[in-house]
């Protein structure tokens, strides 16, 4: 019955909204309006279970005391302390919860990000080399876009961005184009595999 | 130290101790590169890309004071790409104000929620006379990605229910004849991820809403298809596509203050500089090294 009923779910909700697709009638449309409100109240409790997996988790190392448990007391702390505060106060402009975002969060957010800029250069110092005719091909597209991104190349050279538009409208698009329509193709087949309930991992242990 | 032809070891030379530089180096010089063009501006010519003045053009097309028309920007991004993507929604906010267009923010991640705030307090620094709920308007983050999407299709005010701070979107005069995308001209997705297929997917290929999109540098290339294909009518990308966008502004005379990615642009332009002349530099020395060998 466990695994019976989530695919009995799962199939009937995947056939009823494949075909209400469809049928432009108000009973259609009355019935996957309801099921929008169904879906969306649904994915509030995956936020519960994340609640419940961040305090689990957390939780057990700090009780077991294992290596870097400290750690684990500030995630709970932020959570527990910053939540206690958006529901109290709210999060309007002035209120601890908005302080805390704004000079907690996005600065250190943005600065652990803005490191990428420097381990790239040293990533791109030590690795892109024109060891083979593909590396070397590579090497002079990244040139080339590197420097016509920026203003200081149609600075330079005023038919640079000509260049760049062309690279990205054709051989970036072709294979971009391409790796889309597998992907698309690829959905639809693990979708209906869902559907038909043949692909089963997503009920958890493994498919089996 | 490498070995000659004779086997003795022999004294590393200038092309060896460079392929083996401490990458403390390089970090200084990207450092040095960021923040001495912030002091000794350059102002060097920003070229406007296709995809940015199509981006402008819908934007500018939307009817202001319009109360059966409104721009809808969805900030779905986190604070880590923020130094690329909020100059853009500050730029589109701005273009908005300017030309009083009704427009309302929103978010499909939760803080992005926080930054359409910090987007719309930025802006209205050169617009002080806009008001919240007549003039633009930030909707509560609802759960749920693409069944907020599609939710929208069929009822905006029914989707979101309240603003970010929990009122009641019947308080809010902006929305009273907003009912879903028919009344919403364009939706600008500003995203650092996949977020813009899903607005594709279910926006535009099932309600026919024009979507247009701001994206990270990184993933530019990417969007290239669905702007041929007339899915996506327009796109800033990176930090150039704000600074395109804010040029815009100026030269159309909507906006006076200069926006904060044409100030990156000059840093932008000697990294890539330097970083070019490391990549020449380390592929001299390969081949050097590869030649003594």
């Amino acid at each position: 019955m466990k695994r019976t009923f989530p695919l009995v779910i799962c199939f009937g909700g995947g056939i009823i909204f494949i075909i209400q697709f469809f049928i432009p009638h108000p009973v259609s449309k009355a019935i996957y309006d309801e099921a929008l409100n169904w879906l969306i109240i649904v994915s509030v409790f995956a936020f519960a279970i994340a609640l419940e997996s961040l305090f689990r988790v957390h939780g057990t190392k700090i009780k077991r005391r294992k290596p870097g448990w400290g750690f684990s007391v500030i995630p709970l702390v932020a959570c527990i302390t910053v939540g206690a505060f958006g529901i109290i106060q709210g999060v309007r402009e002035g209120t601890v919860f908005m302080k805390v975002f704004h000079y907690i969060t996005v600065p250190m957010s943005a600065t652990v990000f803005s490191l990428l800029a420097f381990y790239m250069a040293s990533a791109a110092f030590r690795a892109f080399r024109a060891t083979t005719t593909r590396a070397t091909v590579l090497l002079i597209v990244a040139f080339l876009v590197m420097f016509g991104r920026v203003p200081i190349g149609p600075f330079v050279w005023k038919g640079l961005p000509d260049i760049i538009e062309w690279i990205f409208m054709y051989p970036s698009m072709a294979a971009t184009r391409g790796i889309a329509l597998g992907v698309g193709l690829g959905i639809i087949g693990t979708s209906l595999k869902i559907i038909l309930g043949i692909e089963k991992g997503w009920l958890g242990g493994g498919g089996k | 130290m490498i070995e000659n032809k004779t086997n003795k070891p022999q004294r590393d030379g200038f092309w060896e101790k460079l392929s083996k530089l401490n990458r403390r180096y390089i970090y200084m010089s990207v450092g040095i590169c960021v923040i001495v063009p912030l002091l000794i501006r350059m102002r060097l010519p920003i070229f406007i890309t296709p995809p940015t003045k199509s981006l402008y053009n819908v934007v500018d097309k939307i009817p202001p004071e319009d109360p059966e028309n409104m721009l809808i920007i969805s900030f779905d991004y986190d604070p880590s790409v923020m130094p690329e993507l909020q100059p853009m929604g500050v730029a589109l906010l701005k273009h908005c104000f300017a030309k009083k267009i009704r427009v309302a923010c929103m978010s499909l991640t939760v803080m992005g929620i926080g930054l359409a705030e910090m987007a719309t307090e930025k802006a209205k620094e050169e617009f002080p006379d806009v008001k919240y709920g007549e003039d633009y308007l930030i909707f509560a983050w609802v759960p749920g990605w693409s069944i907020v999407i599609l939710k929208m299709g069929e009822n905006i005010k029914e989707t979101f229910m309240a603003d970010y701070a929990g009122k009641s979107l019947d308080e809010f005069p902006i929305v009273d004849k907003i009912h879903n995308y028919e009344q919403v001209p364009a939706l600008v997705c500003l995203t650092g991820s996949s977020t813009y297929l899903s607005w594709i997917t279910y926006a535009n290929t099932r309600y026919n809403e024009t979507i247009c999109t701001g994206i990270t540098g990184v993933i530019a290339p990417e969007i290239y298809p669905w702007l041929q294909s007339g899915q996506i009518s327009g796109m800033l990308g990176g930090i150039k596509g704000a600074a395109e966008y804010e040029i815009l502004l100026k030269k159309n005379k909507l906006s006076k203050v200069e926006g904060t990615a044409s100030v990156a642009m000059d840093p932008q332009s000697i990294t890539h500089l330097l970083i070019m002349l490391f990549i020449v530099l380390a592929n001299i020395s390969y081949f050097v090294i590869r030649r003594k060998k």
